[in-house]
């Protein structure tokens, strides 16, 4: 099925990749190792469109993403239902494109592997996702 | 969000890679949390350069951002994680560990910032009432709104780094009149006389009202009162500005229709309580300067050892001030030394590497040190005035 969503481009930039899902607010810092780009539950962020709730706490975040990109290990875009100034700042440095207003619901039954593109241009952005049965 | 042209160049990166990156993060940003435009700032004060705070990825951005970029307005950076001037720390800090933080500081000085090493910024440029700032470190930010009536959010990181780079920030929050008109009323019943009970009524507004613009009714305080109570309540709350009777120059009278809270003698012991953990006795040093103390502390320390025929103390006491003012007091700082006083300069404990150093128990007179310890090095606290401590342990 393929979906498509209007959502608030915050960081420009077109990706395309597999989905990667957090149902909650993640932290840069302290839970995603920044030499491997893999979460702490083991799964890889590099390259993958990660899909979350937003991201939350230390204004460190913003330099672990930075640093994640300088390794080629960042995700390739970020989409989240609310984003807050510091995961901004860490989208820009890292030069990853970053998008807003995804409805909560579809968090909820998104899973990980699903082909999505999302293309950045603010104040808009446009995510498809098309996810095989 | 508008953009003036000369922002617009900046943005399109006709000033160097640097500049470009450094205003698409105060554009997006300030995008993200619906500000119209940019505002000029006239000062730029960066916290988080202190190596236990940011790591080695912070110093990668700095470095990459000093490839190309000098800043472009009077900028200056918080205390780093261990005394400058070449002076030997009264407590082990790791080789590796002066090195990384080292190399912050020249990487910021390279980019153009005041070698100032201090979390008191209004002390090296007094803010103006109204003047628009880009300000990090939280106590700085509170006593920039409240005592000087200057405009600054609290900057993260990053974004005071880019601020300082394109010497603007975005226009939202308490740049903005409608924010920084009162919202609670606070009724202070008990005195309020020196720095350590104003730090305590503070430690209760940052806790009682986050992120709250809190009117203070109070008997009249003195600027160091005025900085203790801002650095606590901007330490256990989100505190960013409160309007004090009297000192606060946007001070237009008690607010009408805002929820009233009254504050006593009791309410105050019982935060003392709350946020003391150790006792005199236990205490193996004693901290003064969170906030920093200006550089004339040391004269006043040598008129208390004198005041009570000290010669050394048997437990030491250790004076943060700014790193600017190394220099100047070299030859104090190597006399005071003998006696058992260790001025630090540059450097703050909250974000030193203290938890290795194997103390147990320390006796201040900040709260805000009060609050940090226990959290973030396992310290307990008691608290106290300097002078006491002297009379105890001075021989």
């Amino acid at each position: 099925m393929r979906e498509r969503f209007e959502l608030r481009g915050l960081v420009e930039g077109r990706a395309a990749g597999e989905t990667l899902v957090v149902r909650g607010r993640l932290s840069f810092y302290g839970e995603v190792d920044p030499e491997k780009g893999i979460l702490v539950d083991g799964r890889s962020i590099a390259g993958r469109i990660l899909v979350m709730e937003g991201g939350r706490g230390s204004t460190v975040g913003p330099y672990i993403l930075y640093a994640l990109s300088r390794r080629r290990l960042a995700p390739s875009a970020i989409v989240v239902v609310e984003a807050e100034p510091i995961l901004v700042a860490g989208a820009v440095m890292a030069a990853v494109p970053l998008a807003a207003g995804l409805p909560r619901e579809v968090l909820k039954r998104l899973r990980d592997g699903c082909r999505a593109e999302l293309e950045s241009k603010p104040p808009k952005a446009l995510l498809t996702i098309e996810c095989s049965e | 969000m508008y953009l003036t042209r000369e922002e617009e160049r900046i943005l399109a990166g006709e000033e160097g890679p640097s500049r470009q990156l450094a205003m698409k993060l105060i554009v997006r940003v300030g995008e993200a949390l619906g500000a119209e435009r940019l505002v000029k700032v006239s000062h730029v004060h960066v916290s988080g350069v202190s190596y236990s705070n940011i790591g080695d990825y912070g110093l990668e951005f700095i470095e990459a951002l000093a490839a190309s970029g000098r800043v472009a307005v009077y900028s200056t950076f918080n205390p780093a994680g261990f005394p400058l001037g070449g002076l030997e720390p009264p407590y082990a800090v790791p080789r590796e560990y002066v090195n990384k933080q080292k190399k912050i500081i020249d990487t910021l000085i390279r980019m153009g910032f005041e070698p100032s090493g201090t979390c008191i910024p209004y002390t090296l440029r007094e803010p103006r009432l109204g003047e628009h700032l880009a300000w990090g470190e939280s106590s700085a930010v509170a006593v920039a709104n409240t005592l000087y009536g200057a405009r600054t959010n609290r900057e993260g990181g990053p974004v005071a780094l880019a601020a300082a780079l394109v010497g603007r920030i975005y226009l939202w929050g308490l740049h903005l009149d409608h924010n920084r008109r009162p919202t609670k009323l606070v009724k202070v019943g008990a005195s309020i006389r020196d720095v350590l009970t104003a730090g305590v009524l503070g430690y209760i507004v940052g806790s009682s009202f986050s992120g709250e613009v809190p009117y203070i009714e109070v008997n009249p305080l003195d600027k160091w009162q005025v900085v203790s109570l801002c650095a606590a309540a901007a330490a256990s709350g989100n505190t960013a500005m409160c309007i004090i009777k009297g000192i606060s120059p946007e001070d237009q009278g008690p607010p009408l229709g805002v929820e009233k809270v009254a504050v006593d003698r009791r309410d105050i012991e019982a935060a003392r309580e709350e946020v003391e953990t150790a006792s005199i006795d236990e205490a193996e040093l004693f901290f003064t300067g969170c906030p920093h103390h200006p550089e004339h502390v040391v004269n006043k320390i040598l008129h208390v050892l004198e005041r009570h025929g000290v010669s050394r103390l048997r437990r030491p006491i250790w004076v943060a001030i700014p790193g600017s003012a190394a220099r100047s007091l070299r030859r104090a700082i190597a006399g005071l030394r003998e006696r058992g006083v260790y001025i630090l300069p540059g450097t703050c404990l909250v974000v030193s590497t203290l938890s290795r150093a194997g103390i147990k128990a320390i006796a201040t007179d900040s709260v805000k040190t009060a609050f940090y310890m226990p959290r973030r090095h396992g310290i307990r606290v008691a608290l106290s005035f300097l002078e006491d401590f002297v009379k105890k342990y001075g021989v």
